[in-house]
């Protein structure tokens, strides 16, 4: 195959039908395709297709169980006019020169890639449709596609893409791509089999930590408890004294200006690793001051008495400000999570004597682990094979290359592959945990309550900004804040506070704790001047699609008709361009109550794959609702408190309520789906439980067995 | 090291391990099994779990040197040979994973739970599933799955 220049043109053609496009990636840069694989059944990198008319389309980013396996490949056979039940999908490697950015996380994938890689689809279509017209000696006005095959008009003949292939490989790549509308979607918008589902029912599903490479080495890592800080010395000799010990390694990583150190035990045997881990002695750096939740708190709070770091009125009317008599204000607090992903951190690495590589991480970003290995070694990115195996969950901690970092060392180290396991007290211990924050609100209100001014001060770690570096907040830290409500005098103050602890991005970042604190507030907005708090939202809200939500969550959730002893708390956050509100329903049980159901209603535009929304909506509850009544991380005297599952909860199969959801139908602009479920989650459930007791409750988590009605 | 016999889904392994492995990493690494998950090395989380002779065990937590060939261990592999398990088929009729590395341990639950109930309440359910933790949330599914395969038996 020659070399093809993908789409670099700008532009609407005359005809006002074709769509200009690039094929770009996720930023939006034009993507080259390379030389190709030689092979005359490759249409382009993402589409195969074998004589006899079998295609196979390339999953080209992680599957962490968003089901990007499957909606992306139903981007490209959409356009492509194939069977999604016919093809098949398989997973590929890390190549940015081929398949451009292929990080998963944000939300992002199809949100910013929905039409690219449509038009990846479409370009090869418009080569297969040519390839059959000049076969035919006809125009391509006479032909059409649609079901892996190309018909002919006028004489009704067919043929399959297998027979077209070889002819279109012979052209150069259009430069102007149509794209369909959506209401001739065929497959976009309804809810398809994920393939790699089947794997994934009978165990034979290949997730990173089942990885095996002939000859390979265990290894497992003891890292600084304080989650932060270098080793100063070990027992070495002794450790390295025992049969079963390969070798043992000083590993040390740096993220986020950020350094962690660890000492390393190489065996042949991982249980062997674990054993000899015991008699492990080391000693660690320290930090100066060693934080506990108590000592955190306290600093947070001191913030707010300092300059902010970031300070805009959003909606600057001062004259109105001159009319405040009263003021409400509160102050909100939420946790530390770990990610606690099931499947713990892994990777294998082997650095080969012939100067090239071979790595198989279960990682969220390709394309920075390639990089990382790259720096590592020193080698360049073409000579690192970079396979990514099933992701067990992500939720932003294998976005990383941390742990991909410390096995390409122990690799060089020993010229072995490495496979590094992380133990659940690891991964639970040294992982970069979602941020505390604490938000201190101010509402000032005119003698009859109308509200003048809304102040929103924040204080949390910045993820951007961790380390010795110059204090700075992005305006994006107040993510799922709902900034577009219109408050007058609508004033933000961020306050950057540096803390040992290391922080990243969970999943909805800080839209998690900003949701849950904004959407509390407001309620107490609302309440304190006798509204609704739906109506209150319409009034101060004019997106037209948040009206459309609100409306219908009013009827879903029989909003204006609890039944006796039913209590319901409502919130609505915009995050990841998408709009979700909820509803949450507790009832009365016992002395206490239960939390009998969420009701959802969720705008993310244009759907792909329903059926996953469907179950990442579940997922964002759930784990919302984890983080909303099951501990979060404790720090105590500088180390993480909660090591495992015994004492870091999560929600179990008999704890999970009735979830419904609404998904509101339209072709706007896909938004995500992975994470706007999760930040409404904890204000829904805070709002219902004011209704039921008179108390709000402004510091996660809520320990619902305590509450007595 | 000494070596261990191990019955699983049938087939006799000898194997050479410590006496103080735990069965997980046995049946992971020297069977070579790797449907049998890791999640939290002590118990309490269900993705190690396989069925000995019939009754689910959280095999991170038992060492090898407790098992005889008699010992009839069965893995998410010996469910069926091909995907044909009830609950296997619902589980993809209803569509349960997400990343699914927790399911080869609900799996083996659920299925332990219908061969010695075919007919659970929601409570018995619930009480049989609680043990498994899902971080993806797929709960309402497999409790949907388990009750398709219920309601046809």
């Amino acid at each position: 195959m020659n070399r093809r220049d993908f789409l670099q043109i700008t532009g609407i053609s005359g005809l006002g039908l074709m769509i200009a496009c690039n094929v770009s990636d996720s930023e939006g840069t034009p993507v080259k395709v390379s030389d190709g694989i030689g092979d005359d059944q490759v249409l382009n990198n993402y589409v195969y297709i074998d004589p006899d008319g079998t295609v196979t389309i390339v999953a080209p980013r992680p599957e962490m169980g968003q089901g990007v396996f499957q909606s992306v490949p139903m981007l490209v056979a959409e356009e492509l006019e194939v069977d999604i039940d016919k093809i098949f999908i398989i997973p590929i490697q890390a190549d940015s020169n081929k398949f451009g950015k292929q990080g998963v996380g944000g939300s992002a994938t199809i949100r910013k890639s929905f039409n690219p890689y449509r038009k990846v689809g479409a370009a090869a279509k418009m080569m297969l449709v040519q390839a059959a017209a000049t076969m035919w000696a006809c125009s391509v006005d006479d032909c059409f596609a649609e079901s892996g095959k190309v018909h002919n008009k006028t004489t009704k003949e067919t043929k399959h893409y297998g027979e077209l292939v070889i002819e279109a490989n012979k052209l150069a790549v259009p430069k102007k791509v149509i794209l369909k509308d959506s209401k001739d979607f065929k497959v976009i918008g309804k809810s398809t089999v994920r393939q790699d589902v089947s794997q994934k029912v009978d165990g034979s599903a290949v997730f990173g930590i089942d990885i095996e490479v002939d000859g390979m080495l265990y290894a497992s890592i003891q890292r600084n408890p304080y989650t932060i800080g270098k080793v100063i010395s070990y027992n070495k000799d002794e450790i390295e004294a025992q049969e079963d010990v390969h070798s043992t390694y000083i590993i040390q990583i740096e993220e986020f200006n950020l350094i962690r150190g660890g000492v390393a035990i190489v065996t042949k045997d991982y249980s062997a690793a674990l054993r000899a881990r015991r008699g492990l002695r080391v000693v660690w750096e320290e930090p100066s001051i060693k934080y506990s939740d108590d000592s955190i708190g306290e600093l947070l709070e001191g913030k707010f008495k300092e300059e902010p770091t970031f300070d805009k009125v959003l909606t600057p009317q001062p004259k109105k400000l001159q009319n405040a008599t009263q003021t409400l204000t509160a102050d909100y607090d939420a946790p530390y999570q770990a990610h606690a992903t099931m499947e713990p951190l892994n990777a294998t690495v082997w650095v080969k004597p012939n100067g090239t590589v071979e790595a198989w991480v279960p990682t969220q970003n390709p394309n920075r682990t390639h990089d990382v290995i790259a720096s590592v070694t020193g080698l360049d990115k073409d000579k690192i094979t970079l396979n990514i195996p099933f992701l067990g969950c992500g939720l932003g901690r294998k976005s990383l290359a941390d742990f991909t970092n410390e096995a390409t060392q122990l690799s060089i180290a020993t010229q072995k592959p490495i496979k590094l396991i992380w133990t659940r007290e690891d991964d639970m211990t040294a992982d970069f945990y979602r941020p505390r924050s604490k938000n201190r609100f101010t509402a000032h209100f005119t003698a009859d309550k109308k509200l003048v001014g809304y102040t929103n001060e924040m204080a949390a770690q910045v993820i951007s900004k961790q380390g010795d570096v110059e204090p700075k907040f992005p305006k994006w830290t107040f993510e799922g804040s709902n900034l577009d409500y219109e408050f007058p005098n609508y004033h933000l103050k961020g306050y950057h506070t540096k803390l040992p602890i290391p922080v990243m991005w969970w999943r909805a970042v800080y839209a998690s704790t900003n949701g849950f604190a904004t959407e509390g507030f407001v309620d107490e907005v609302a309440e304190y001047m006798g509204q609704d708090p739906l109506s209150f939202r319409l009034k101060y809200i004019k997106n037209e699609r948040v009206k459309k939500v609100i409306q219908m969550i009013r009827e879903k959730s029989e909003w204006d008709t609890p039944a006796e002893h039913e209590y319901k708390g409502f919130a609505l956050v915009e995050s990841f361009e998408s709009i979700c509100a909820e509803v949450a329903t507790v009832v009365k049980e016992g002395a206490g109550i239960k939390i009998k159901k969420y009701t959802v209603v969720l705008d993310c535009g244009q759907t792909v794959n329903p059926d996953t929304i469907h179950a990442q909506v579940d997922g964002s509850v759930i784990m919302g609702l984890t983080a909303t009544i099951k501990p979060g991380v404790s720090f105590k005297d500088g180390k993480p408190v909660h090591k495992n599952f015994n004492t870091y909860s999560m929600l179990r199969f008999n704890e999970v309520p009735e979830i419904e959801l609404t998904l509101m139908q339209n072709s706007e602009k896909p938004g995500g789906v992975g994470e706007p479920a999760l930040p409404p989650v904890a204000a829904a459930l805070a709002n219902a439980l004011y209704k039921a007791t008179g108390k709000r409750y402004r510091n996660l988590p809520i320990d619902i067995t305590k509450i007595t009605v | 090291m000494q070596e261990i016999s191990l019955n699983v889904n049938g087939k006799l392994y000898k194997v050479q391990a410590d006496p103080t492995d735990p069965l997980l990493w046995v049946i992971r690494d020297k069977v070579g099994l790797k449907g049998t998950k890791f999640g939290c090395g002590i118990a309490v989380c269900g993705a190690c779990t396989v069925l000995l002779d019939g009754n689910p065990i959280r095999s991170c937590s038992y060492p090898v040197s407790g098992f005889t060939d008699a010992s009839k261990i069965q893995t998410i592999e010996g469910l069926s040979p091909d995907k044909s398990h009830p609950l296997q088929m619902a589980w993809e009729v209803e569509q349960v994973p997400q990343c699914g590395y927790c399911q080869s341990g609900q799996l083996m639950v659920a299925s332990s739970l219908l061969s010695k109930n075919p007919k659970p309440s929601d409570e018995q359910i619930d009480a049989a599933m609680s043990g498994n933790i899902c971080r993806c949330g797929t709960y309402p599914r497999i409790k949907k799955a388990i009750k398709s395969v219920v309601d046809k038996s």
